[in-house]
């Protein structure tokens, strides 16, 4: 058994007799130091795409499937390519990748599950370095660099950052919570 | 579907009033104005009793103990601020030939993931019910604040009588209506620099008098051009009032909050501190959608009164002076705010609305 706030994009868990794997993991607090978990998944044995909101301690029986490290390589029409030592190449949709996209880079090193022999899902590293490319000066009143601010990494995706932080500075950032967690010199 | 009959609310008190304050105006709100049969199930129903010394009959209370008797689960049951259900009452709710709709109230945020987690029914992975996490919010596609379908009519015969002000104040120990005085209510955390913020207003131009509900320790203090009247909690319904007479509001948590906003009257919000300074976070979304009822020209010195506020150690010396030289003009940003958030439909109405349009919930006198 997994909490919510464990399993993160390319987990498999079962949801109502149903194998489910996660294509997509957004942590977000809610109040009193709570937060929830908000999952795409898509049923394995059907295909079908569903969604679902929950607290981040609620239990899920995972399945344990088999897995490989790979770095992505390229991307080839709708498909995203992703190669291993041997050069094996793994192909996978947008949207079989889509709670990993926000990350992506060539080289960037990843894991791919696979479910019956067929890759299923990318899992990235637990945390990325990548450049900021724009972000608002700090905000008037705030001088004691506690508030957060949106900065925009090269995908386009947006993280809260510090106020102090400066376009075309490295920011390190946990991919489980999508959180910024320090500035890379 | 469901027949929408009955309701089960679950609360369970953190710390203060916030959560008990919110689900006694949703229980009474389903009761009273929906016509349905409400249990409201409390951990500490002294802390209701504070704010609502004499409940009225329209909700049946439930001392929610830890061997809590359950036998039968209403059609609606709704787990307020993820406070989780207990077993017995998880099981009654599969026993039903149709499981109730379970709804899981989230707490109020401004900010934009709450709409995208907002409504969605879920398969709970432990017990394959579903279940729905609803957000509250201040814009159309959130859940909505809990309003009194009243509540805009009692406040502006209020507001626009002082006689009728000046009664209530009295029957509360509080001075009446003066012209050449500023009249703020005041309800906040510890975390806030309060004494500074005493201190800067004793020695404004005019004089200030601050109302202050506190638990023990009332009487009046004089410091300078300020006078701080230390009064006794108010009742759930009377804190409306006290909104509504002053000239502005220090306010703190969810519910106070809420209730300042409707009250037509500028508004400092006191945030409830998170880990990790999540709290900010939320505060800066809400006010990203607040400075759209402010002049540009007072904005900024509000803005910086909120970061001013929840900062702490922060101290700044001109930021409430500014505060109050601005609060005519910051009058009518919150009259507009208050205009905003009440065309919008309220949260009980919205979530009879998602129930009937997804085909989950329908009260019976709308077939």
């Amino acid at each position: 058994m997994k909490v919510a706030q464990e399993l993160r994009t390319g987990n498999v868990v079962v949801v109502d007799k149903a194998p489910l794997v996660i294509q997509k993991a957004d942590y977000n607090k809610s109040g009193r130091n709570a937060a929830v978990m908000k999952f795409k998944f898509r049923n394995l044995l059907t295909g079908t795409n569903s969604e679902g909101v929950y607290k981040t301690d609620e239990k899920f029986e995972d399945i344990v499937l088999d897995t490989k490290e790979v770095s992505y390589s390229y991307e080839s029409g709708d498909m995203y390519v992703f190669m291993d030592e041997e050069y094996n190449q793994y192909e996978l949709s947008k949207e079989d990748i889509e709670g990993v996209l926000k990350y992506l880079e060539e080289q960037m090193p990843c894991e791919v599950t696979f479910y019956e022999g067929k890759p299923i899902s990318v899992t990235p590293p637990v945390k990325v370095v990548r450049e900021v490319i724009y972000t608002e000066p700090a905000v008037r009143g705030d001088t004691s660099g506690k508030i957060m601010k949106p900065a925009r990494l090269p995908s386009g995706y947006e993280v809260q950052v510090p106020a102090f932080v400066e376009i075309g500075e490295k920011i390190e950032i946990d991919t489980r919570t999508d959180e910024y967690v320090s500035r890379v010199k | 579907m469901n027949f929408l009959r009955s309701v089960d609310l679950f609360c369970r008190v953190i710390d203060n009033f916030g959560d008990v304050g919110v689900c006694w105006r949703l229980a009474r709100q389903l009761a009273v104005e929906e016509d349905l049969q409400v249990r409201l199930y409390l951990d500490d129903l002294e802390s209701l009793y504070k704010i609502v010394p004499e409940p009225d009959k329209s909700v049946q209370l439930v001392k929610w103990v830890d061997d809590l008797v359950y036998a039968e689960s209403a059609d609606l049951v709704i787990e307020a601020f993820a406070c989780d259900l207990p077993d017995q009452v998880i099981e009654a709710m599969k026993e039903r030939d149709r499981p109730p709709v379970w709804i899981d109230l989230e707490y109020l945020t401004a900010e934009d993931w709450a709409l995208s987690c907002h409504a969605i029914p879920s398969v709970h992975p432990s017990t394959g019910l579903q279940k729905t996490l609803l957000f509250p919010g201040f814009v159309e596609e959130s859940g909505g604040l809990l309003r009194e379908n009243d509540l805009i009519e009692r406040r502006d015969s209020f507001q626009s009588d002082v006689f009728v002000q000046n009664q209530w104040r009295r029957t509360h120990n509080l001075p009446e209506f003066d012209e050449n005085c500023i009249d703020l209510s005041f309800f906040s955390y510890k975390t806030a620099p309060i004494e500074a913020f005493f201190d800067e207003l004793s020695e404004y131009s005019r004089a200030v008098r601050v109302f202050y509900p506190v638990l023990e320790g009332f009487g009046v203090e004089k410091r300078g051009y300020l006078t701080i009247y230390r009064v006794p909690f108010f009742s759930q319904s009377d804190y409306d009032y006290l909104l509504w007479t002053c000239d502005g509001n220090f306010v703190r948590g969810e519910d106070s909050f809420v209730r300042a906003g409707f009250a037509a009257k500028p508004m400092i919000w006191n945030i409830y501190v998170q880990e990790n300074d999540a709290h900010l976070v939320k505060m800066r979304a809400f006010l990203d959608l607040y400075r759209a009822a402010f002049l540009p020209n007072v904005w900024e010195g509000l803005a910086e009164s909120f970061y001013l506020w929840n900062l702490e150690g922060e101290i700044k010396k001109g930021v409430w002076k500014i505060l109050l030289d601005n609060l005519p003009v910051l009058t009518q940003g919150a009259r507009l705010w208050a205009e905003e958030i009440c065309s919008q439909d309220a949260l009980v109405t919205k979530l009879l609305e998602w129930g009937k349009n997804n085909n989950i919930l329908i009260k019976k006198d709308k077939l």
